[in-house]
């Protein structure tokens, strides 16, 4: 594997979603397709390449890792599924919840198993001290995301949900900060190491898709969703950051540097 | 209750058979003992009337199981019981042969460590024309598992069905024939099972490239010296992979191994 061309690859595709979301003004058609793609492209990379890292890692890592391969492949299922919606119902808002959070939800299962696994392997490795600051830290963000969301609360009477979707909005984001929490032992026990820059790689990636659903939710909630809603750019970074932390464990675990 | 009981450092096997046959008691002798590397054995002999019926030390039965109890350095109790004997198994083992062998035994195997001092000394190939040579099969195979990589005599006993003295009588022979040498620096006390397990509990952290870290800094059959070097040079390489606390524990699991 050329890691160099693929850590380009995903610089490239980072740079055009910047672009395509932030900067160039596009149609409101074009944006639409540009979303579902970039969404679904990111999320694909990431099962290709977390599938490439684990034929590197260990038994217990090696399922962590495919089990985080389908949960992934389970959101590029989703992001799919909308795409196929918004190019058959053009200048309309894909319904919440939907076919595609079936998908959405095998995400959350698939990775919180994988996370399991590798907890129970890496646990007599795992310092007391880890589990603190990983505990200290998923309180602060849970904080934070309770901060961004509640004022949404105000809005919610005033707006029509079904209360499945009310609680998909709030358990989307609140699942993304377990995970988040759950991978800090495991980035703290490996840090200083180049195992440990791919666990922090990765970290980022799943933080940027907690940012996703985060602003997900709030938008919804409040009844502010748009289709041209930009939110969309965090999912896809967060998915190219999990191909290159993936891209890093196949380094850390092949060359000395 | 045991009858009697001792350790085959205070009295021979030659000795004790020549007490048991005296007492002309039925029952069984158990012996239990520790190999270099720690690993733990047992077996018995089982007497009618004083003379003996049978003999097992581990895998070997018969003559084998008594040059393997002969030089084990073991502590034995007798316990007196009803044994079931046969017309078949009545007439027993020659009590006189076994005392000899016995006493052969330990009087080889004494020779043989006046020249391989140490079960973890470790056995080293030496690339000699092995054409120029006639080996038996038994050689062949120590050759063979020798020049596989680094393994101590012990590593070698494990695995030849041989009993201890006959495998230093094949290390001696072939020393004589110019096929191995014998490192005399007392070496790290890990046998092969025990590097395999610690190679996979590192390759489950680090992936393949801690793995062959650690095959890189580590094997089997090192001596006390190289081995501290090695193991932080280890370290230090491994910090660069799995960080500094990942390479701390991954020493102190080496260390909770090599150290028993």
């Amino acid at each position: 594997m050329n890691k160099k061309l693929w850590y380009l690859v995903a610089i490239i595709l980072a740079v055009a979603n910047i672009l395509m979301y932030l900067i160039i003004r596009l149609p409101e058609r074009v944006f639409v397709l540009w979303d579902d793609l970039s969404g679904l492209v990111s999320m694909a990379l990431a099962v290709v390449f977390l599938l490439q890292a684990s034929k590197l890692a260990g038994s217990a890592e090696q399922k962590a890792l495919r089990l985080f391969a389908l949960g992934f492949g389970g959101r590029a299922v989703g992001q799919l599924l909308w795409a196929i919606f918004d190019f058959s119902h053009p200048q309309t808002i894909a319904p919440f919840p939907s076919t595609s959070d079936i998908a959405f939800i095998a995400f959350y299962v698939f990775v919180l198993f994988g996370l399991f696994f590798l907890l129970k392997h890496c646990l007599p490795l795992i310092s007391k001290t880890h589990w603190v600051i990983a505990a200290g830290v998923l309180i602060v963000l849970l904080a934070a995301a309770s901060t961004l969301v509640s004022p949404a609360m105000h809005y919610m009477a005033y707006y029509e949900m079904s209360w499945f979707g009310k609680l998909l909005s709030f358990a989307y984001p609140f699942l993304d900060i377990v995970i988040v929490a759950l991978i800090l032992p495991v980035i703290l026990l490996f840090a200083g190491g180049n195992i440990g820059q791919s666990w922090l790689i990765t970290v980022v990636g799943f933080v940027a898709i907690a940012a996703a659903d985060t602003v997900f939710a709030y938008l919804h909630l409040t009844g502010r969703y748009i289709i041209t809603a930009n939110s969309g750019i965090l999912s896809a970074l967060g998915g190219l950051l999990v191909m290159a932390g993936s891209i890093r464990f196949v380094q850390s675990h092949t060359t000395a540097s | 209750m045991a009858l009697l009981s001792g350790s085959l450092i205070d009295v021979g096997l030659e000795a004790l058979l020549s007490l048991m046959h005296s007492m002309a008691k039925s029952g069984v002798l158990s012996f239990a003992w520790k190999d270099d590397s720690g690993v733990s054995h047992d077996g018995t002999i089982t007497f009618y009337g004083g003379v003996p019926l049978q003999a097992v030390a581990g895998p070997f039965k018969g003559k084998m199981a008594i040059e393997a109890l002969a030089t084990s350095e073991s502590q034995f109790a007798f316990a007196s019981d009803n044994v079931a004997v046969s017309d078949k198994t009545k007439q027993g083992m020659d009590l006189q042969e076994l005392m000899s062998l016995a006493q052969a035994t330990l009087t080889e195997w004494n020779q043989l460590k006046a020249v391989i001092s140490s079960m973890k000394n470790a056995v080293h190939w030496t690339n000699f024309d092995i054409s120029s040579v006639t080996l038996s099969g038994q050689e062949f195979n120590v050759v063979t598992l020798i020049s596989k990589g680094g393994c101590t005599v012990q590593d070698l006993v494990g695995n030849v069905a041989l009993p201890p003295v006959e495998v230093l009588h094949i290390v001696k022979s072939l020393m004589d024939k110019g096929l191995v040498t014998i490192d005399t620096a007392v070496v790290v006390g890990i046998t092969n099972a025990q590097y395999t397990t610690l190679m996979e509990f590192i390759l489950s952290f680090t992936g393949v490239q801690g793995r062959d870290i650690f095959k890189k800094h580590l094997h089997v059959g090192m001596s006390t010296k190289e081995y501290a070097v090695a193991l932080s040079e280890f370290e230090e390489e491994i910090k660069h992979v799995a960080g500094t606390a990942v390479a701390k524990k991954l020493v102190e699991r080496i260390q909770s191994v090599i150290g028993k």
